[in-house]
């Protein structure tokens, strides 16, 4: 069993103060990346030897911002809750034709993607996006089918990098129902890209209940699904699970700073081994590491270290 | 008060000033911090300006003394500002504490803090983790009354952070420690320890600070609650704290509650059991209206929930000023959401008028220049209700 760190990881104390000097033009753009270098290193450090590791996207503001960088006519708009939580994503406002700028995507991803040139392109990486209905939701001025051709362009350029795993994140599961048109967008988009890549693409869905749209989530062809075991039964989870996919298991609880107690971890082992091979699971935070602090989410991730 | 009904007030924090954070923090005071002190100071009325910048002239190296005497002529500044801006009640301004949510928590028992946590873009903010039954050692925001009491003149309000915000804004490792992942109950054992930890701040820490304030004559207490709606499921159990948090106290002080940047609708319709026991609801509306002058719905779009308490009991309280934007609305622009929330409430003493929410991002020329173009407006719409 493995464990996999997709999405933003949290800035340490350092980088925080740091980020806000450099806003507050009280220190130099040099010093900024300095700490930032730390930061991936130590993170790096944290995931040695792992079988995909993340780059914790240090830099970005959320999952979002960076297409502001790729595509054109695309303005940062106005800040909208981020779910159920107490922090806040910025709707991107697109504009009536929006195109990725093609020739600049080897530099936008070595900087987004690579922690500007401090992985190299055949690193074993998890790499995260956003998933259609979540980028829809945090969008305005673009439709569905626009999301998933911009998308598809994009992940193709990524995923022609090799030893990577694609991690789509999406909430929209469980937050709001998706219509017929919508799944349809879905499912077809992921065919789409399963024809162009073996590389594994899975879905990581978060904060909400899904198990009333399982027969959807199984239908569609990624590799691997993610659930967050705080608000999902692992039972009901597994009754249809595709015995030949991944399983990632949000058990790394990131809305409380709570060290996972082995106890707790153990019962939920001893429930899991009775379904899926250990070697078809990665462990997972059940949502954003970003909603703890680094030195807690550090912690986190050492105790499940230790415990598998 | 206002004799005419449209009572003016703020809803929570000013932003402090160059000389007191920078006093406070330890860092040196500019020439900049003590002219600035001065200006305002003048500005403002303060009759002891000049013993404030013989303090100040230190520049560094602050004693706690006169660190307290810094904080309460921040406190001092703040109060006047908002008078002298002409608004009916008055507080000032959060100048004695960090910010809403930190503030009360590092002042209850049973928590710690850990770090920052991003709320948006690059700013962050530091979440605690409650590790034990949360309590208090003495009520946390008496001291602060008996500051302002000193010196205003007008009616003072005091805002607190209630009960569901604490809880929802803070991590929870006591209650919810046994919850076990992936369980088939896992979703009611995390529902009935947020429920758990939800009751015993209520109980142990929020209503016993309402009724020191109250003990201590505070007539007009605000709760603070911009996660109300954070979580759709949960507006039961924020009703019910907030019934919890003020019980025999109901009708005995004006008690308001401020939600802002949130889903409304999700409030509805159970908000309406809090009859008879708020009296004022304050939301924010400025944020998503238009910036036309007029009176139709569609020139006043930010303000379309308000039919909802048309049939109610509740005073109104409307944001009028948006105060995440450095945009000054005129007076007029200020007359006409007024006069449109009038239209639906149709009743001049149910309105208040105020700010969406505090205005700490905003400078305090910008602030001063908002809120008293706020109360010119108020005027101007008394004015065409012919209260005036």
């Amino acid at each position: 069993m493995n464990i996999l760190l997709p999405g933003q990881y949290p800035r340490s104390e350092r980088l925080v103060v740091a980020t806000r000097d450099f806003d507050r033009h009280r220190s130099s753009e040099a010093d900024l990346k300095r700490i930032q270098h730390d930061d991936v290193q130590q993170f790096r450090e944290l995931q040695k030897d792992w079988p995909y590791i993340s780059s914790g996207f240090f830099h970005w503001q959320d999952l979002m911002r960076p297409f502001s960088a790729i595509v054109d006519e695309i303005q940062v708009g106005t800040l909208l809750r981020f779910y159920e939580t107490n922090t806040f994503w910025r709707r991107l406002d697109f504009g009536a034709h929006p195109k990725v700028h093609v020739q600049q995507l080897d530099a936008w991803i070595e900087e987004y993607f690579l922690a500007e040139g401090m992985y190299s392109q055949a690193d074993p990486m998890v790499l995260t996006l956003p998933f259609l209905y979540l980028f829809r939701d945090f969008s305005q001025g673009i439709a569905l089918e626009l999301v998933a051709e911009l998308l598809a362009q994009i992940v193709m350029k990524l995923l022609s990098m090799p030893n990577k795993m694609l991690c789509f994140f999406e909430p929209t599961f469980g937050w709001r129902k998706l219509t017929a048109e919508e799944k349809a967008i879905g499912r077809t988009f992921i065919m789409r890209l399963k024809e162009h890549t073996k590389q594994p693409i899975c879905l990581w869905s978060c904060f909400f209940c899904v198990e009333h749209e399982l027969d959807f989530i199984y239908a569609l062809p990624f590799d691997g699904f993610g659930f967050d075991f705080y608000r999902n039964s692992l039972s009901k989870c597994m009754d249809k699970f595709p015995k030949d996919k991944l399983l990632l298991a949000g058990i790394i609880n990131t809305e409380s700073s709570l060290i996972e107690p082995k106890k707790n971890v153990a019962a939920f082992f001893q429930m899991l081994h009775t379904y899926l091979p250990e070697t078809q699971v990665y462990i997972t935070p059940n949502g954003p590491a970003e909603l703890l602090t680094r030195e807690v989410m550090d912690h986190k991730v050492r105790n499940m270290q230790e415990i598998i | 008060m206002s004799s005419i009904g449209l009572v003016t007030h703020e809803i929570g924090s000013l932003a402090k000033t160059p000389w007191r954070l920078k006093a406070l923090s330890g860092a040196v005071l500019n020439a900049s911090d003590l002219k600035a002190a001065v200006e305002w100071g003048r500005c403002l009325h303060i009759a002891n300006v000049e013993r404030l910048h013989a303090l100040l002239a230190k520049r560094q190296g602050f004693t706690l003394d006169e660190r307290a005497e810094i904080l309460r002529f921040s406190s001092l500044f703040a109060t006047k500002l908002l008078e002298q801006a002409g608004l009916d009640l008055v507080w000032d301004g959060e100048q004695q504490r960090v910010e809403m949510y930190e503030y009360a928590a590092r002042r209850m028992t049973g928590f710690t803090f850990g770090g920052h946590i991003r709320s948006f873009d690059n700013k962050y903010y530091c979440k605690g983790s409650c590790v034990h039954r949360p309590g208090f050692e003495r009520p946390f925001h008496v001291q602060e009354y008996r500051q302002i009491v000193e010196f205003a003149t007008k009616p003072i309000k005091i805002p607190l952070t209630g009960a569901y915000t604490m809880m929802d804004w803070t991590y929870d490792e006591n209650y919810s420690a046994a919850v076990v992942p992936g369980k088939v109950d896992v979703r009611e054992q995390q529902r009935k320890a947020r429920r758990e930890f939800l009751e015993d701040i209520t109980q142990r820490v929020i209503y016993p600070n309402i009724k020191a304030l109250y003990e201590q004559g505070v007539r007009y207490i605000q709760l603070d609650e911009p996660a109300a709606t954070t979580k759709r499921d949960e507006v039961h159990e924020f009703i019910q704290a907030t019934k919890k948090s003020i019980g025999d106290m109901a009708g005995k002080a004006f008690f308001s509650v401020h939600i802002c940047f949130s889903d409304y609708r999700h409030l509805f319709p159970q908000l309406k059991e809090l009859q008879g026991i708020l009296d004022e609801v304050h939301f924010e509306y400025a944020n998503r209206d238009t910036k036309e002058l007029g009176i139709t719905p569609t020139q006043r779009v930010g303000y379309e929930i308000l039919h909802q308490f048309k049939n109610t009991s509740f005073k109104v309280g409307i944001g009028v000023l948006d105060v995440h934007t450095d945009f000054i609305e005129s007076p007029e622009l200020v007359r006409d959401r007024i006069l449109y929330v009038h239209k639906i409430i149709n009743d001049p003493t149910r309105l208040y008028i105020s700010p969406d929410c505090g205005l700490r991002t905003r400078t305090w020329e910008v602030s001063f220049q908002k809120l008293k173009n706020m109360v010119e407006g108020r005027n101007l719409a008394a004015k065409a209700l012919g209260l005036l």
